[in-house]
């Protein structure tokens, strides 16, 4: 019997589907129906050069780039990474690292070894580093590498666990980039950076995004889910969240005041595991090591009482509530959380005793340092920056509360850049500025803000700078607590800054496109992780 | 016999109000009425008129809509910005500060303008071409992006905003100024001061000056409103006036992130600016129709 033509074109059909599907290769990713995910940023420093931005410009990183350690996106705790194990000596100032073996570079420059530690770590203490824990990386006098798979920083001073795992980790700026590809190509190197990330660097377009490809096979067993990963900036929040309504990108940051907005219309919100940031105002100004010649009397806020009175006319609560959506915890002291070595429970009572909102107080206060209404002229920076997209809303909320107590502010908006070149030059004396920092360990903090050493300067004066050398030398766990509480207690007699809030990192997504994300928000430039992101169904 | 059309016949037989209507029509009464209502009155009387201070703002009165919204109260009509502050109380102020920026910087930019105009047309030659070659710089220049240059490099003040605005409209006066000093200068009378021993300053002054003084009003009329909204795009990009200022380009940028849900932070004083630069620029072309047809072109 003939078969039916019907029957015999499905088979041919059916024949020639088989081969063309059997034609399209594994890709390796879960099948979406996105290739590309596009996370809108409202920018940041740009550069391919680890050693040229601060830790919250990481983001641009954290794709493609990776640490010796990894942080857990559920717990925080430290784990291995591109190093298997590690130990210090029983002086804590060398500490032994043991590299995973069989890692290779993108774009063929070969498997990472102990080298690429050495000459990553050079990168970081280059003359014109700013990397935010550059000081910390400078107290290394020699990175050894006996072997390929083993290196040891050797450190003047020494690096407790909690540091050490901390600046090692995702959650610190030691990214590892390859010397065979400098000793190829050069300074050119940094125009197209290879990594060892599950993604991998294709192309930057400054002020306009940047574009990354999944790596397939990657030494951690993890394929992203999508195929390729753009990070686009859009300064103008409302430019951001468009973006995310209209589909044209699936995941973004956003200022607190549109979360509402962005929830009320069907946006996921993704929270970091740990609220880690924190948000203070800071005053410049604050050089009081003896002779330092920064020191300016004529500043209102070197006097403690002025710094008092900005401290009461402040309305946290109310703050917390309108430009944070009450999501927020309060922070007595700047950079201490109860996981921080030396935390006080009785700083809640001291902040309520010496912060709490009084703008009547405030009043006095100036009056008793001498001034009346109008005599304070003060100016306050606000910029915007990943995750802190808050600035200009805190600097404006600032400036009523000021204004309430007679104190005439006027409020800026400038680039990160120029705000941090201006205070590392000890030449903010006219202004206060808000930042948003992530927690680190509290010596670690103190090293990065507090310490005249450092190159950030917020606050600086004798009392501190002999607690941190002591401190920094101390390997007693009473002593170091002993130690720790001291400067933090310094910190809130002395009114050092305006702290506000502790909070998670949030960002907004499409849910249509993204079901979860889980990222701790301990790591370098907060949103992290990227490959870990899961596609709706 | 005439032939007699119908326009003769309505002519002859239109009633008085018919009459006193084209009377009123030769005035631009509309323009003048916003004009009034919309920039004099709040510019001049705005601490009796607006019902709270400006600056003056509470985080927990943010963001109230108009009365006539739901959330909205009688105490403020216009709503709240996103600091609490009065947004009437704010547009009322606004139109205080552009028309202080207009004036004053119509008044240097005309000022130096005027002179150069004079002494380039009146002396000619190579004073003249160094004038003009200036001029044609300062025309050609991008406007924007010289404003925000000049805004980063002096930092965002209401006097950087004069200067920014004053450097900008000179040259337009100079321009002016120049071609009507070059055909004034060969009349009779400029010849017969001349004879008459007069200096070359009293004559610039004295003979030639009062004849342009038309024209001048007229360029000052039609640029007050393109003044105000350089100054409202400015604020708005951030270049202008410090942001505590009630200037209706900040305020615009104020409320664009919330366009959406507070719409009326950005509306009202966007409806202000509209309002007013139309109605100058009615009463600028009324003016310049009646007083100096010749500048039709500007």
């Amino acid at each position: 019997m003939k078969p039916k033509l019907g029957s015999l074109f499905a088979g041919l059909l059916a024949m020639v589907a088989a081969v063309l599907l059997s034609a399209v290769p594994e890709t390796g990713w879960a099948q979406t129906s996105v290739k590309r995910l596009v996370f809108v940023s409202a920018g940041f420093d740009e550069s391919n050069r680890i050693w040229d931005v601060s830790k919250p410009d990481h983001v641009q990183f954290d794709p493609f780039l990776e640490t010796l350690l990894e942080v857990d996106p559920a717990t925080g705790e430290y784990g291995p990474r591109l190093a298997t194990a590690w130990e210090h000596s029983p002086d804590f100032k060398d500490w032994t690292f043991t590299l995973r073996r069989g890692v290779q570079f993108h774009g063929g420059y070969g498997e990472f070894t102990a080298r690429d530690v050495v000459y990553s770590h050079s990168l970081m203490v280059r003359d014109d580093s700013i990397a935010t824990l550059g000081d910390l990386w400078r107290q290394v006098s020699s990175v050894e590498a006996p072997d390929e798979y083993t290196v040891i920083f050797h450190f003047e001073n020494p690096v407790v666990l909690d540091t050490a795992e901390y600046a090692f980790a995702r959650s610190g700026d030691l990214k590892m980039v390859s010397q065979a590809q400098f000793d190829k190509e050069g300074e050119g190197a940094f125009d197209h950076p290879a990594g060892t990330g599950s993604y991998e660097f294709v192309e930057r377009n400054s002020g306009l995004n940047i574009v990354y490809k999944a790596v397939e096979n990657h030494w951690s067993g993890v394929t992203p889910a999508f195929e390729e990963l753009e990070i686009r900036i859009a300064k103008e929040p409302a430019t951001r969240l468009a973006m995310l309504l209209s589909g044209e990108a699936h995941i973004g940051d956003l200022p607190r005041e549109l979360h509402a907005d962005a929830i009320e219309r069907g946006l996921k919100r993704l929270s970091s595991t740990m609220s880690v940031d924190w948000v203070s105002v800071y005053f410049g100004g604050m050089y009081f090591i003896t002779g330092d010649p920064a020191f300016d009397p004529k500043v209102p806020w070197t006097d403690v009482r002025v710094r008092q009175a900005l401290n009461m006319a402040v309305n946290r609560q109310e703050l917390l509530d309108v430009v944070f959506a009450g999501r927020g915890e309060m922070a007595y002291i700047s950079n201490w959380t109860s996981a921080s070595e030396g935390w006080d429970p009785a700083w809640k009572d001291l902040h309520e005793e010496l912060y709490a909102y009084n703008p009547e107080r405030a009043k006095e206060l100036l009056k008793e340092a001498g001034y009346g209404p109008g005599d304070i002229k003060m100016q306050i920076w606000a910029y915007t920056s990943p995750g802190e997209s808050e600035h200009p809303a805190i600097a404006d909320a600032m400036g009523l509360y000021f204004n309430a107590i007679g104190v005439e502010t006027n409020v800026e908006l400038l680039d990160w850049a120029k705000v941090r070149g201006t205070y590392r030059d000890k030449a903010i004396g006219c202004c206060m500025w808000p930042n948003v920092i992530s927690w680190r360990p509290a010596l670690e903090g103190l090293r990065n803000w507090y310490w005249s050493g450092s190159n950030s300067h917020h606050y600086e004066d004798d009392f501190l700078d002999a607690v941190y050398e002591e401190w920094n030398n101390e390997l007693d766990t009473d002593k170091r607590n002993e130690l720790s509480r001291s400067a933090a207690r310094h910190l809130i007699e002395n009114f050092a800054e305006v702290p506000l809030f502790w909070f998670r990192n949030e960002v907004f997504a499409n849910g249509d496109v993204i079901d979860s994300w889980v990222y701790p928000g301990l790591g370098a430039g907060r949103t992290t992780q990227f490959d870990l992101i899961k596609p709706a169904s | 016999m005439a032939d007699i059309t119908t326009r003769d016949l309505l002519s002859e037989t239109s009633p008085r109000h018919a009459t006193g209507w084209r009377a009123l029509r030769r005035y631009p009464l509309f323009p003048l009425a916003i004009l009034v209502f919309f920039l004099v009155i709040p510019a001049v009387f705005a601490p009796l008129v607006a019902p709270f201070d400006p600056y003056a703002g509470s985080l927990s009165a943010r963001l109230i809509p108009p009365f006539w919204q739901d959330g909205g109260t009688s105490e403020h009509l216009l709503g709240t910005d996103k600091l609490g502050r009065d947004m009437l109380s704010r547009v009322i102020y606004g139109a205080r500060v552009s028309i202080t920026v207009s004036l004053i910087a119509i008044f240097v930019g005309g000022i130096i303008g005027t002179v150069l105009g004079l002494i380039s047309g009146y002396f000619g030659g190579r004073t003249d071409s160094v004038v003009m070659r200036l001029v044609d710089i300062s025309l050609s220049l991008p406007t924007i992006l010289l404003a925000l240059v000049l805004s980063a490099a002096l930092g965002p003040s209401f006097m950087t905003v004069l200067i920014v605005i004053s450097v900008l409209l000179w040259a337009r006066y100079a321009r002016l100024v120049r071609g009507e000093t070059l055909a004034i200068k060969e009349l009779d009378f400029i010849a017969r001061a001349r004879v008459a021993g007069a200096s070359h300053v009293r004559i610039m002054l004295v003979y030639i000056l009062p004849n342009l003084v038309n024209s001048l009003v007229v360029l000052a009329t039609l640029q007050v409103g393109y003044v105000i909204l350089l100054e409202s795009t400015l604020s708005f990009l951030g270049a202008g006036l410090p942001r505590a200022e009630p200037a209706w380009g900040l305020m615009v940028a104020d409320g664009r992130e919330l366009i959406v849900t507070a719409w009326w932070v950005s509306m009202f004083p966007g409806i202000a600016i509209m309002l007013t630069v139309l109605s100058l620029n009615l009463l600028g072309d009324w003016l310049r129709d009646h007083f100096d047809p010749k500048l039709k072109n500007i």
